[in-house]
């Protein structure tokens, strides 16, 4: 094994690790982060040529570029955010009387998941 | 100072000479056994992608003693956290013992973090025996599963992670 520490403060690690993977891919274990230095774990295969490319991708790196895993986590966090603020009342059972008997009951058991919710996020 | 095979004695004078060696020195030998010890309070917890196993800290986590040739115990304990991939994530742990693995294959021992920001404890000792007299490094080594990311809590403020795990290494 090869590692190659660089120092560099401020690493989105998901990302900074596809972007090494990408054009690295059979030379590259990971990378370890910790106290402002990138430690980048090779096999012994990795080339002179494979630094360079190493110190310039690392040194570029964007840690507020996202990987597309957390773009569609970011995005669904604030799909819930949104929800959240635009439902903020309950179903009133009252506005579902003239409705039938299952949509009445669908409407009881919406609200009583609710319920169950807000109490598992420890709201009031 | 090495330890001394107590005597057996006969009819025969007390000297200084043994006594110190048999008495003082070998009582010296088993006060000041060698050990080192590194509880970790850091500016940053340490997070890792590799797949293969690595140093956790290759200074902090790593000690050199001088070895009498007696067994050693060497411990570890701390926090990890599952922070970034899919499914979930396994971390292995494992000692590097002059170079080596001392257990080979997957390690130590194995954590399974069911969901992405989920912690999961570790703690381990192990007895080992064997050495040869003589200067040896121990060191905290550690590998995940592909595509995740797992970070080792070490002191740095995380919130509600602000946690301080220890190495440490003794002969007994």
């Amino acid at each position: 094994m090869q590692n190659i520490e660089i120092t560099r403060i401020g690493v989105n690690i998901p990302a900074l690790d596809a972007q090494l993977r990408a054009q690295l891919a059979s030379q590259l274990y990971g990378i370890s982060v910790s106290a402002g230095k990138v430690i980048v774990h090779l096999t012994d295969t990795a080339t002179a040529d494979d630094f360079v490319t190493i110190q310039t991708l690392v040194s570029e790196h964007n840690p507020a570029q996202l990987t597309a895993v957390q773009i569609k986590q970011k995005a669904a966090q604030e799909n819930l955010q949104t929800a959240r603020s635009q439902f903020t009342q309950s179903l009133d059972p009252d506005d579902f009387r003239d409705e039938s008997a299952s949509i009445q009951t669908l409407i009881e058991r919406l609200n009583w998941l609710e319920n169950e919710i807000r109490d598992l996020r420890g709201l009031e | 100072m090495a330890w001394s095979t107590p005597k057996t004695w006969s009819s025969e004078p007390l000297t200084s000479v043994d006594l110190n060696t048999y008495v003082r020195d070998n009582q010296n030998y088993l006060n000041l056994r060698p050990s080192d010890s590194y509880t970790l309070d850091e500016s940053s917890d340490y997070s890792t992608t590799s797949t293969a196993f690595v140093d956790v800290d290759a200074t902090k986590l790593a000690f050199t003693i001088t070895s009498n040739g007696g067994d050693v115990l060497v411990h570890f304990d701390g926090t990890f956290r599952f922070t970034a991939g899919s499914g979930a994530a396994a971390c292995y742990l494992d000692l590097d013992i002059d170079g080596s693995s001392i257990a080979g294959d997957d390690g130590i021992l194995r954590l399974n973090i069911a969901n992405v920001n989920d912690f999961a404890q570790a703690s381990f000792t192990r007895f080992i025996s064997g050495l040869s007299v003589g200067n040896h490094t121990f060191k905290l080594c550690w590998k995940i599963s592909s595509g995740d990311t797992v970070a080792l809590l070490a002191g740095a403020g995380t919130s509600g992670g602000d946690l301080h795990p220890q190495f440490w290494v003794k002969e007994i």
